[in-house]
């Protein structure tokens, strides 16, 4: 069983490689919205949608990828449990 | 308040009694039968479907997938290839042409979809062909780009190009042309020269040949073929990205489907400075020396191909608002070469190679009457 806390942490770790997001709360990096503030690019998009699929044994598909919950932490992660649990 | 068929879609005629609906501007489509368009027709008019279901086809594909001059219409030709028709019933039929946008409830939101994409993962906006390409090759078919590009245009081992259009119009021309315009005196550099295919073929001709382009992948597959052109990696585009290369040292340089980057980005963000790109153009040229520029057709180029094989047609849906195409339109070209001191010397429209008619007949006569490249030969004023 994936834990909800290790998507969470694992996606985050990747998204703050390179600089941390500009928010102070945790609760506000959960919720903060990475893909419309321009915070990574296309590029940094599909490493990252390669390295949570290796890591987590799932596949996205382009509905996943293109869904509001996929812009955010917290979204994500949820559909990053929904698939593992498939 | 009832779903209306947005004035943007066509419906063209199928075999065996059955109608194709097409949305010209977001190229998708949907085929249904007599009974279907019916349906549609009682939905719009706000009334009660007279038939509760109804076969749909889906005839949608992205043609590009196979190519930058593939078939751009997105509709599989062929009725037999269509997959086998799902029964639907009317709420089902309305649901899948709202999702293509054959029908729509609130034509102002519709409207607003067309534009450029935030990022890659932007589904509110329908984007433009670099976007949507990407969204093709990065998220469903999850290949890389570049590596993409080499392979839709080449042979393995760049051995040749592909028969498809680069190679009955672009490639075919680009062979007679050069030996024309070259000399065994003459020095040229290919700007954006990619993996340098064309860069070899002015070599054969020229006396002294550099290719140079920003990508070092591609600069360094260009070396591996062994001919007889130099190669530089170049940050092209950039400030001072020719500065390697001398001022009066080129009788020719060339540019081939590169220059529409300098309008509409590959990928978002700032598009390089063409101004600049000229100024340099301009500088490393002899007196009298020419700038060759074969560029994707500022009109034609992506339009759909409609219409019976060998009698197409077109339907324009943008000229000079883009937010699908991604190349100048003509003025904005033009204007950009004589704002930068060039004068036109020559220019022309490319056409296929009678051969091609054989290979793909409905590819070669949309080319033969509508240009998919066109070439401008411009002098330092
Ligand atoms: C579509 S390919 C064309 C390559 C080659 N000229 C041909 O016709 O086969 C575009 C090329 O332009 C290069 N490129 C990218 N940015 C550029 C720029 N700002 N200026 C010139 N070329 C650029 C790319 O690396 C790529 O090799």
């Amino acid at each position: 069983m994936i834990s909800e806390e290790a998507v969470r942490k694992k996606i985050l770790s990747y998204l703050e490689a390179e600089r941390p997001l500009p928010c102070a709360a945790e609760e506000e990096k959960l919720s903060f919205e990475f893909l419309d503030s321009n915070f990574v690019d296309s590029i940094k998009i599909v490493e990252l949608v390669t390295r949570l699929e290796e890591d987590f044994g799932v596949r996205f598909e382009p509905e996943d990828m293109q869904s509001v919950d996929f812009r955010t932490v917290k979204g994500m992660t949820g559909i990053i449990l929904r698939l593992a649990s498939r | 308040m009832s779903p209306s068929l947005p004035g943007d879609v066509v419906v063209l005629p199928a075999p065996g009694r059955r109608w194709l609906l097409y949305n010209v501007f977001t190229r998708t489509s949907l085929a249904v039968d007599g009974a279907g368009l019916a349906v549609l027709a009682d939905l719009a008019a706000g009334g009660e479907p007279a038939a509760r279901t109804c076969p749909t086809w889906e005839t949608g594909v992205f043609g590009n997938a196979d190519g930058l001059l593939a078939d751009p219409t997105r509709i599989i030709r062929d009725a037999r290839q269509w997959p086998p028709a799902v029964e639907a019933t009317a709420e089902r039929l309305a649901g899948r042409c709202r999702e293509l946008f054959l029908l729509v409830d609130d034509p102002g939101a519709y409207r607003a979809r067309f534009g450029p994409k935030k990022n890659l993962l932007d589904a509110t906006k329908t984007g433009n062909f670099h976007q949507q390409l990407g969204v093709e090759l990065l998220l469903k078919r999850r290949v890389n780009p570049e590596q993409w590009w080499v392979r839709q245009k080449f042979e393995d081992g760049l051995s040749g190009i592909r028969d498809n259009l680069y190679r009955a119009v672009q490639h075919s021309f680009l062979t007679g042309y050069f030996p024309k315009r070259l000399t065994p005196a003459s020095s040229v550099v290919d700007v954006g020269c990619g993996v340098g295919y064309y860069t070899e073929l002015i070599a054969a001709s020229a006396g002294s040949t550099l290719g140079v382009d920003p990508n070092a992948e591609y600069i360094a597959a260009a070396r591996r073929r062994g001919g007889k052109a130099r190669y530089e990696v170049l940050p092209v585009g950039r400030p001072g990205g020719l500065d390697p290369i001398p001022s009066a040292s080129a009788d020719f340089v060339f540019m081939s489907d590169a220059l529409l980057f300098y309008f509409v980005p590959p990928v978002p963000g700032p598009v390089p400075d063409i101004d600049l790109l000229f100024r340099e153009v301009r500088r490393i040229l002899k007196p009298g020396g020419v700038f060759i520029s074969v560029e994707p057709h500022y009109i034609f180029w992506l339009a759909p191909w409609l219409g019976d094989q060998d009698r197409p047609f077109t339907v324009l849906t943008e000229y000079r608002r883009k937010d699908f195409g991604v190349t100048a339109f003509m003025s904005r070209l033009v204007q950009a070469f004589c704002r930068n001191g060039f004068q036109v010397s020559w220019m022309e429209e490319l056409w296929p190679d009678p051969a091609f008619r054989e290979v793909d007949p409905r590819a070669f006569h949309f080319a033969d009457n509508f240009p998919v490249w066109q070439l401008f030969e411009l002098r330092s004023a």
